[in-house]
This record gives structure tokens, sequence and C-alpha cells, in this order.
């Protein structure tokens, strides 16, 4: 029997093929490898939920644990125990149970003992004796960290703030603000409480450079993040508003830059969520200055 | 009387004797095979990367390659050379991808080597009994693996059909030694595994074994020389890299610091792997019964198959079919020396044809022992076959029956499987199209899957190094400039938990939540380095 010529090898199979691969080609033409993104949650309750909280927490520490036994390596375990006690701690301010703060001293210890020498795990230990209202011994452990990492920012930035807020010395914390400020000037709050300081010591000018920079600093980063942002940041809402409000006090103590003033007392009256606090500023500016301020709402 | 038997001699001669020669079907069956496995192979078929990173991996290689950057990890943000992957398959990607940029066109190029390899498998399998044909080749055509990886943009199926192509030519090109067009495609072909996979050495060793033993010298030089050749475009392609026997050595390579292994902790290792290919890894790829399958049924499949592939083994070597006896044995070499972590099945797939093989001819030797002894009244009953091969033939017929309907079943279940994906990735891939839509081209993220995640975000990717070290991890992420980092959900891996996690609770304020997604908990966090 003749074959036909189709059916021989040499043109069965790459017929063969090429029909099958037409018909893919035909039936996956409208295919794109992209897509749109699914829509975000802003459900409050979901973002609780997250790395910082609950149940991701105990999972983590059972990973590390885990990790813990399995690793061979000396150096690394010691971090894994740092590591376990910094968890510990964030579960700690999740769920305000004392034995997570014992849980992470314990674990903060050991690393510490086995490794003297990571200013990270000082740092650390600073922030537990915060957390216990220890605030001598926390400013002790900030300023062995900063001995080790003379540029260790984190560590300056806490210790200004448990200086300034904690142990009420201004001077002392003016010092470690104006160091952070030198290594990184967009740091968040520490221009505002900088320019506090400098106010209370008579600093006008210092201090208006200070309060501007903050407003610049959250400016920027508001550029940069908070339009995408979706968990808002109390902290830097609150040192921007006050850095209006203080400016707005300087101009009006000046009475010079009166147009500057209402820029600055409208922005910080937008901002303020709180309507007694803005009765309050309200009445202040009347009675210091005789200033009569226009009624500004919140901003959305 | 010598007039009368001319006669009839010529008569004879006139009229041959209808002689009942059996007519030889393989080749219909083979078409009737390769449509089959075509139209299975296109019920899978997903136009989508698969979620395997090493998929990714050729894909970035192939596009670097046609975008004319080099043999370069343009995902990365420093574009580093390539210097683990054999050039071979990113060379294919990219001809596939200067005709279409989706991994559409990559796919389809896979699944044709998918059907050469079977073709391939008929030619290598041609002279066999048909006892030993048929099974074989349906089993290869319908392997639930072999189908699942020929729909991968991976190495296995072209090192597959490749190292069958060159069996195919050396054999012919031994038995007509003066055809120098034969011996050239020979060697060529010769040349291709070890450029699709490192693995591929276990294929040159035993062709200079072989061809040493075959006293074959011009087949040593020439493939010496054209592996001296390829090798060495790939190392002034790659620069300088760790070398693979330095890989081999190592106690795990994604954690150098550990050192070498000793000599015991290496007959630990080879012992290890020996277990683990025997009792569970052949099992799974040659009989694919699922996660469902216990773990009692599967040891006892994969033990059973083992033993019955090392008897089909060691009756070819007293056959003196060298070639790939000795394949196989170096192949599994390199696999009981690789580290453990990354023994698994996708390593078998290079070889599924020979261990399906080597299990049917196992099987009928075994079979045929049995029935030498016991069953003689059986084939006396019922066929006029011959008693040694009646049992023996029947049984290879039942079990490959029964494993052809195992692997189609795999196949049959994974058709809804390989278009869907888990939530989790679906998650993760949703972050990469935020990434796209929402940073800028500059914007540098940290994930686990950085090879995928740059192909759907079009954004450079890394992975965070695995390290507990926070500090460590923190220099990294500002020696790139990395500016988000992906916390993904991944059921499968809780790495990122482990490593990045710390980094964050230890640094809160440097890490912004500006993405998020629910089930599981998938976040696009910003790095604000002060």
């Amino acid at each position: 029997m003749i074959q036909p010529a189709i059916f021989k090898d040499r043109w069965f199979y790459p017929m063969l093929f090429l029909v099958w691969s037409s018909i893919l080609l035909v039936r996956f033409s409208d295919f794109k490898y992209t897509k749109r993104p699914i829509p975000p949650t802003t459900n409050e309750q979901a973002l609780q939920q997250s790395i910082h909280q609950g149940t991701t927490l105990i999972d983590n520490i059972r990973d590390l644990q885990e990790s813990y036994h399995r690793e061979e390596r000396k150096s690394e375990k010691i971090h894994i125990l740092h590591n376990i006690g910094i968890t510990y701690y964030h579960l700690y301010k999740t769920r305000r149970t004392p034995h997570f703060l014992d849980s992470t001293f314990h674990y903060f210890v050991a690393s510490l003992e086995s490794k003297p020498s990571i200013p990270r795990f000082y740092f650390n230990m600073g922030r537990l004796f915060t957390e216990k209202r220890d605030h001598r011994t926390a400013q002790t452990y900030y300023q062995q960290s900063i001995a080790i990492d003379s540029n260790y920012l984190d560590a300056l930035h806490n210790l200004g703030t448990l200086t300034y807020f904690e142990l009420k010395k201004p001077s002392e914390a003016k010092i470690y603000f104006s160091r952070v400020i030198a290594i990184a000037s967009t740091q968040p709050l520490t221009s505002y409480l900088l320019g506090k300081i400098c106010l209370d010591e008579g600093e006008v000018d210092r201090a208006e450079i200070n309060f501007k920079r903050e407003i610049d600093n959250y400016n920027n980063h508001r550029d940069r993040y908070l339009k995408k942002q979706i968990a808002s940041s109390h902290i830097l809402d609150l040192s921007m508003r006050n850095s209006h409000l203080e400016l707005a006090r300087i101009y009006a103590q000046r009475g010079s830059n009166l147009e500057q003033m209402q820029y600055h007392i409208k922005m910080y009256m937008g901002f303020e969520p709180y309507p007694e606090k803005r009765t309050a500023i309200t009445k202040e500016f009347e009675k210091k200055w005789n200033i009569t301020l226009r009624k500004v709402e919140k901003k959305s | 009387m010598k007039k009368k038997t001319s006669k009839k001699t010529k008569q004879v001669e006139k009229k041959p004797v209808s002689t009942p020669v059996a007519k030889d079907y393989s080749g219909v069956f083979v078409k009737l095979l390769v449509v089959l496995q075509l139209l299975l192979l296109g019920l899978q078929f997903s136009p989508s990367l698969c979620t395997n990173g090493d998929n990714a991996r050729y894909f970035i290689l192939g596009k670097s390659l046609a975008q004319g950057s080099g043999y370069r990890q343009i995902d990365q943000p420093d574009a580093p050379k390539e210097k683990q992957y054999p050039l071979g398959l990113p060379l294919l990607i990219s001809a596939a991808q200067k005709v279409i940029h989706t991994p559409l066109g990559a796919k389809i190029l896979i699944s044709f080597f998918g059907v050469l390899s079977t073709l391939f498998c008929f030619y290598w399998l041609k002279g066999s009994a048909w006892y030993i044909l048929y099974p074989v080749l349906s089993l290869v055509a319908f392997s639930g693996y072999l189908a699942e990886f020929n729909s991968y943009i991976m190495s296995e199926t072209p090192y597959l059909s490749s190292s069958l192509l060159a069996i195919i030519l050396l054999y012919r090109s031994l038995k007509n030694t003066n055809n120098r067009l034969l011996f050239f495609c020979a060697i060529g072909a010769s040349l291709l595994p070890v450029n699709f996979r490192s693995a591929g050495i276990a294929f040159s060793v035993a062709w200079l074994v072989f061809v040493i033993m075959k006293k074959q010298y011009k087949y040593l030089i020439a493939h010496v020389i054209g592996l001296i050749v390829t090798l060495g475009a790939t190392r002034i392609l790659s620069g300088d890299s760790t070398p693979y026997i330095v890989q081999l050595l190592q106690k795990n390579s994604y954690i150098p610091e550990l050192g070498l292994v000793t000599f015991t902790e290496m007959i630990q290792r080879i012992l290890n792997n020996i277990g683990t290919y025997s009792t569970l890894v052949i099992g799974q790829a040659l009989v694919p019964l699922g996660n469902k399958a216990s773990p009692d049924l599967i040891r006892t499949i994969s033990c059973t198959a083992t033993l019955l592939i090392f008897i089909g083994w060691l009756s070819q070597l007293i056959e003196k079919r060298w070639f790939i006896s000795l394949y196989i044995f170096f192949y599994f070499g390199i696999l009981c020396l690789w580290q453990e972590q990354w023994s698994s099945t996708r390593f078998i797939i290079g070889i599924i044809p020979f261990l399906y093989h080597y299990l049917i001819l196992g099987m009928f030797i075994l079979a045929q022992s049995i029935s030498k002894r016991k069953i003689t009244l059986a084939s006396e009953l019922f066929t006029n076959e011959s008693k040694k091969t009646f049992f023996a033939t029947k049984t290879i017929v039942g079990v490959s029956a029964i494993l052809l309907i195992v692997n189609i079943s795999y196949q049959a279940g994974a058709i809804p499987i390989r278009w869907k994906l888990s939530y989790d990735w679906e998650n993760f891939f949703s972050c990469a199209d935020w990434v796209r839509t929402h940073t800028g081209k500059s914007a540098v993220v940290i994930s686990r899957k950085p090879g995928l995640f740059y192909l759907r975000s079009n954004r450079s990717s890394l992975i965070y190094p695995f390290s507990h070290d926070v500090d460590n991890i923190i220099t990294f992420l500002r020696k790139y400039k990395v500016t988000h980092v992906v916390i993904d959900g991944f059921y499968w891996s809780r790495t990122t938990a482990k490593y990045m996690s710390p980094v964050i609770l230890n640094h809160p304020k440097k890490f912004k939540v500006v993405y998020a997604l629910q089930r599981p908990h998938t976040y696009v966090l910003e790095f604000v380095d002060q």
C-alpha cells in the first residue's frame, strides 16, 4: 500500500507540531503576562494582624527557635537568640503580657553575653528597659551601644527622647538630637524636639530653623510615601502640626511676619484633630497677641 | 529429469511462497502516541511561567541574550554575569524571544523538545521486542513528570532529547564509521547535554569511557575538543565562577561558610542520597501517585522499582551494552554526591526513558525466571507463545497498563491545577503588579523569588541574604539601594519571616506599609533609610 506523503515521518511530525503550536498561539493570542494589582486592603483590623502583630509573631518565634536548633554556626545562633528576643518584645507590645518581657530579657541577655560587641544588642536592651520604665538602665545601654558605634542613629535618637521626656535633661538631649541631625537631617521628630529645646533656651532663630526643617521633612516624606502609605504615622503628624504651631507663635511674638503666622496657624488648625485644642489655641492667640484667627475647618 | 526440475524451479521463482511476515505497526503506533501526547500537553498548557525560580532564571538569561546585554542576570541592580547555568537553553530561549516576547514562545519550544524525546526514544528502541518497545514508548509519552517538565522553561526536556539524539547518532555512526556527516552530527549532539545541564558531564564521561573501550579515538578527540570550545565559550561569557566540583564538596552551597565536607560526611551523604532516591524519588518519578498516597505505599513502590531497574541495568551490563549502562552509572554517581537538599524527582527527569527501559527489562527478566520454575501450565493452556516469554510479556503488559493509568491520571489531575495560582502566589504577583504600576523604574525590590518578581514587575529584584544578622541585611539593603521589600505569605517557605521580620521589628521606622493584601497577609513595604 502506498503511504500518502503527509503520513511520512518527515512531513507528519513537523506538520503536526505546526498545527499544535498554531492552535496554542491562537488560543493565547490575547495573553498578557502582567495584570492589574488586586485592590489593597485598607481594613484596619487586617493591618493590625500585620507582621508586627499577634499570631504572626508567635509563628515567627517558632520558626526562629527551629532555626536555632538547626543552625550550626555559632555567630548566627547568637543573632537568632537576639531575634527571638526582639520578636517577644513586639509580642509584649501587642498583648501587654508581662511574661513576654521576661522572655525578651532572657534572650537579650543570652545574646549579649555570647557576643558583647554588637551595638544593636545594647540598643534593644535599652528599648526593653524603657518599656520597663527603668530609664537609668535604658540610658546606660543606649550609651553603651553609642560607645561601640558613635553614629548609631536610632540609639542617639532614643537616648535623646529618653533624656528629654523621662530624665528631664533638655540640655543633654539637645546634644544627642544635634548629633542625630548632623548624621541624618531628615530624621522625623528630632528637628521638632530640638526646636522645642532651643525655644525653651531662648534660641528663637535656631528653633525656627528646626521647626521649618521638621515641616520640610514631613512634606518630603509625604511626597515620597505618605500618599501611598496605608497605615498612618501619628508621630509624624504630631511633630509636623506642632512645628506649624510653634512657628506661628514665633511670628506672632515677633509681630512682623503676620502673613507667615496666618499660614502656619491655618496649617495647624487644618491638621489638628481635636476641636477643644483648636479652641484653646484661638483663645491663646487672642489673649496673648490680640490676634483673631479665622475659623479653619479640619482638613479631611 | 533435469528439465523437469528446472521448470519447477522457474515456477517457484514466479510464484514465491507467501511467508507470514509480522507487520510492523510501530510507526503508526508512535504517531498515535505523539498525537495523544500533544493533546494531553495542550490541555495542560499554561502560557504563564511556572512558579519555579529556575524557569524565571532561564527566561531572564534568554531575555538578556536576546536584547544584546550578554550573559547576565539583568534582573539584578548591577546585572552581574551569570555563573551557574550552562549557555545552551538560554540561547534557545533568546531565539524564541526574538519571535514572541512573552513566555509562550519559549514554552512551545520546550514542548517541541518533549515531543522529540518520544520520537528519539522510538528510534533508539526501534529494533527491540514489541513487549519492550511499546510499553517503554507509551510510558515515556505519557509520563506525568515528563509532561510537567515539557511545559516548563527548564533544561530537563532539552537535555533528555539531546542525550537521546546523541545516543542514536553515536550507534549509527559507529555502524558507518566512514560516514563523515554522521560522525560530525554525533559529535555535535554529544556536546549538547553538558551545555544544557551541568549534570550532563555524566554523559560526556560515559562517552569518553565508551569510545576508549571501543578504541574509537577520533570520537574521543573530537568530543574533548568540542568540550573545550563550548565550555570555554561559556566561561568567557560568565567570567570566573565557582566550579561545580567545589559545590559538590561544599556542605551547603546556600551557606558557604560551613566549608567543605569531610570524607566521613561525604560517605554519609552518598548513603543518604542512595536511601532517598531508592525509597522515594525513583518511585515518585516513575509512578506519580501524588500527595494523597501513603508514604508506605510510595516507599514499597520505589524500592521495588529500584530493584527492577537495577536488574535491568545489570542485564544490559552483562550483555555488554556499555554506553547507556555507563551513562546511568555516572549520572547516579553525580546524584549521590550532590548535596542532600537537592535530591528530588527533577534530577530524574533527564533519564526517565532509560529508567522505564530498565524497569521493563528487569520486570521481564524477573517474570521470566519465575515462569521457568512455576507457571508452565498456564502458558500451555492459553497460548502457543514460547513458555519462557508468555508470563513475562503478560506481566509487562499488565504492569505497564497500570503505570500508564497512574501517569495519565496524574496528568488529568494537573489540567485544572496548572492554570491556577494558589492564593499566596496570587498575592505575591499582585505585589509585583503594584510595584510596576506605582514605582519608578529605578526601584529595587527585595523578595523571596526575585526572578519571577522581576519578570512581572519589570523592576530590579534581589533576594535577601539568608542571615540572621540584622545589621548585615540592613547593610545589604543600603548597598543595593533597595527601595521596597515584599513580605510574602508563602505557604511553602518561611524564610521571609525568619530573615526579614527581625529586620523590620528591629527598625520599624524604616519600613512603611504601602500595599497590603489579606489571606494570606502579604505586604509591600517601602524602605525609608535616613
